[in-house]
C-alpha cells in the first residue's frame, strides 16, 4: 500500500470527473452552433429565401411578448438607459460572437429608430418607441426559427427581429437584428 | 480490483477526498442549473390560447365602441369587410351614419368566440338607445380583422375555378388589404401530359380589371418553376399589388405561357366580383 500511489489516484479520478462534468455542462448549456452564416448575409432576404410565412396564432403570440418586452426595455428619451444593453446576453452565442457589444448597441439603436413614433404637440416634440402591437409578419426559416417583421402603426418602416425558440426549456435567443 | 483495494486502504483519504468530490459535483451542477446573466430575460411564458382570444375579444370590442362614440368614416372605412359591402350592396356612408351613435354610450352584449376554419369571429350585440345590431370581428391574424354587421357570414369565404387543355386552377380563400389582395390557389394537372408553370416570370401570371389594365403578381409562396405530372396538384399563395379602391374591379385572373408537352397555353379564372 503506496500513499503516494494512492493520492496519485485521487488526483487522476478527480481530474477526469472535473472534465466529464466541464464537457457535460458545455453541452447542457450552449447552443454554439450558428443558426444563420452571417458571412453570407448581406441584407434580410438573404435570409427570406426559402422562409414560408407562418400564420399559427400561438406562435405569433409568444413572439408577440417577446418583442414587445425586449422593445420596452429601450427608452427613446433616457440618454443613459442601458435596459436594452442588458439582451445582448439574450443574442444567440454566434450572433454575440459575429457582432460584439457595441455593435450590437449600434443595430438595437437602429432597430429601435424604426418603432419611433414622433408627435408634434403644441410647441414641443414627444417622441416614444411604439411596443406593443409591431408584429406584422412571421417567416418560419426552420423548427422553432422565425424571423419576425415589425412595424408601429401607420409607418412604412419596419424592422426585421430573429427569434429562436426552445420550447422544452421556453427560452428563446435572438439570432438578427436590422 | 486492484484498483479498489488501493483507494480503500487508506480510509481517511478515501473519505476526505469523496467529499471534495461530492462538493465539485455540486458546486457544477449548481452552475448547470444556475441562471447565466441575461438567462432570466430569455426566458418566456407559454401562452394559453383561450384566455389570449378573450383578451383580443375585448380589445376588439373596445376599439368598436370607441368607434361608434368617436370614430371616423375613414377608420370605419378601414375595418368594415369589403366583400359584405359589395354583398348587401351598401355604401360605407350610409352604414356608417348608422354606426355612429350621439351621445349615448353604446355596449356590446352576448359575446361571443368562434373559429371557422383558420378565423375567429368575435361577435355580439352592439346596440345604444333602443337601436341594436350584430357585430362580428372576422380575425384573420391577430390584429388583421374586419367588421360586418348582421348575423354572422363568411362573406369572403368564396371559390373560383377554372380550366384549360386538363388544367384545372381553383382559387379558395382571399385575404385582402390596403396595398395588396392575395389568393390561395390549387393548380392541378388532369391533362395527360406534364405541364410547367414559371412563378419566377411574374409578368407570366396576372390580374385583369374591368378596364382591360393587367396587374402582374408581386410574390408568391413557390417562386421556381411547379413541374406537375398526370394527376399532381399544388398549393401555393399568390400576392398582387392593388390598391383597396380597385380591388373590386378585378376581373380574372390568368396564368399564361404554361408549357404542356411541346406547347404552351394559358387559364383564366373568372373572379367578377
Amino acid at each position: 500500500m503506496d500513499p503516494n500511489k494512492n493520492k496519485k489516484l485521487y488526483l487522476i479520478m478527480g481530474c477526469i470527473v472535473i472534465v466529464f462534468l466541464i464537457i457535460l455542462t458545455n453541452l447542457i448549456r450552449s447552443d454554439n452552433e450558428a443558426i444563420i452564416d452571417y458571412g453570407d448575409v448581406e441584407s434580410v432576404s438573404d435570409i427570406l429565401v426559402n422562409a414560408t410565412l407562418d400564420t399559427d396564432r400561438e406562435t405569433y403570440y409568444t413572439l408577440d411578448a417577446i418583442i414587445s418586452k425586449f422593445v420596452s426595455s429601450y427608452s427613446v428619451n433616457e440618454e443613459n438607459d442601458e435596459g436594452y444593453e442588458e439582451y445582448y446576453n439574450v443574442l444567440h452565442k454566434s450572433y454575440r460572437d459575429e457582432l460584439g457589444k457595441s455593435k450590437y448597441k449600434e443595430i438595437a439603436k437602429n432597430f429601435f429608430d424604426k418603432l419611433t413614433i414622433t408627435q408634434e404637440t403644441g410647441m414641443s416634440t414627444l417622441s416614444y418607441v411604439q411596443s406593443e402591437r409591431i408584429l406584422r409578419q412571421i417567416y418560419a426559416i426552420d423548427t422553432n426559427t422565425y424571423l419576425c417583421v415589425v412595424g408601429a402603426e401607420n409607418s412604412s418602416k419596419v424592422g426585421y427581429i430573429g427569434i429562436k425558440l426552445n420550447n422544452e426549456t421556453n427560452t428563446y435567443s435572438i439570432f438578427y437584428l436590422e | 480490483m486492484d484498483i479498489l483495494n488501493t483507494l480503500f486502504s487508506d480510509r481517511k483519504t478515501f473519505i476526505i477526498m469523496a467529499i471534495i468530490y461530492i462538493i465539485v459535483v455540486v458546486f457544477v451542477l449548481f452552475l448547470i442549473w444556475t441562471p447565466k446573466s441575461g438567462e432570466e430575460l430569455a426566458t418566456y411564458e407559454k401562452v394559453d390560447l383561450t384566455k389570449k382570444n378573450e383578451e383580443m375579444a375585448e380589445y376588439y370590442f373596445a376599439s368598436i365602441i370607441d368607434m361608434g362614440l368617436y370614430g371616423s368614416k375613414s377608420t370605419f372605412e378601414s375595418i368594415i369587410d369589403k366583400n359584405y359591402l359589395y354583398y348587401i350592396g351598401l355604401e360605407t356612408d350610409e352604414l356608417f351614419e348608422n354606426f355612429r351613435v350621439n351621445g349615448v354610450y353604446p355596449k356590446i352584449t352576448g359575446t361571443t368566440i368562434k373559429n371557422v376554419g383558420d378565423t375567429i369571429v368575435y361577435s355580439g350585440i352592439y346596440s345604444a338607445g333602443s337601436g341594436s345590431v350584430n357585430v362580428n370581428i372576422i380575425e384573420r391574424a391577430p390584429y388583421d380583422y374586419t367588421l360586418t354587421l348582421d348575423t354572422f357570414y363568411d362573406y369572403s369565404s368564396f371559390k373560383r375555378t377554372g380550366s384549360n387543355d386538363g388544367i384545372v386552377v381553383t382559387l379558395s380563400d382571399e385575404y385582402n388589404d390596403f396595398k395588396y389582395i392575395r389568393y390561395n390557389v390549387e393548380i392541378e394537372n388532369t391533362s395527360e401530359q406534364a405541364i410547367e408553370i414559371d412563378l419566377s416570370k411574374l409578368a407570366d401570371t396576372y390580374l385583369t380589371l374591368g378596364n382591360s389594365a393587367t396587374v402582374k403578381l408581386s410574390s408568391s409562396s413557390i417562386t421556381s418553376t411547379i413541374k406537375l405530372e398526370k394527376d399532381d396538384s399544388i398549393v401555393t399563395s399568390l400576392a398582387f399589388e392593388l390598391d383597396v379602391s380597385n380591388q373590386q374591379d378585378i376581373d380574372k385572373l390568368t396564368f399564361s405561357n404554361i408549357k404542356i408537352g411541346d406547347s404552351t397555353t394559358n387559364v383564366d379564372v373568372n373572379i367578377g366580383y
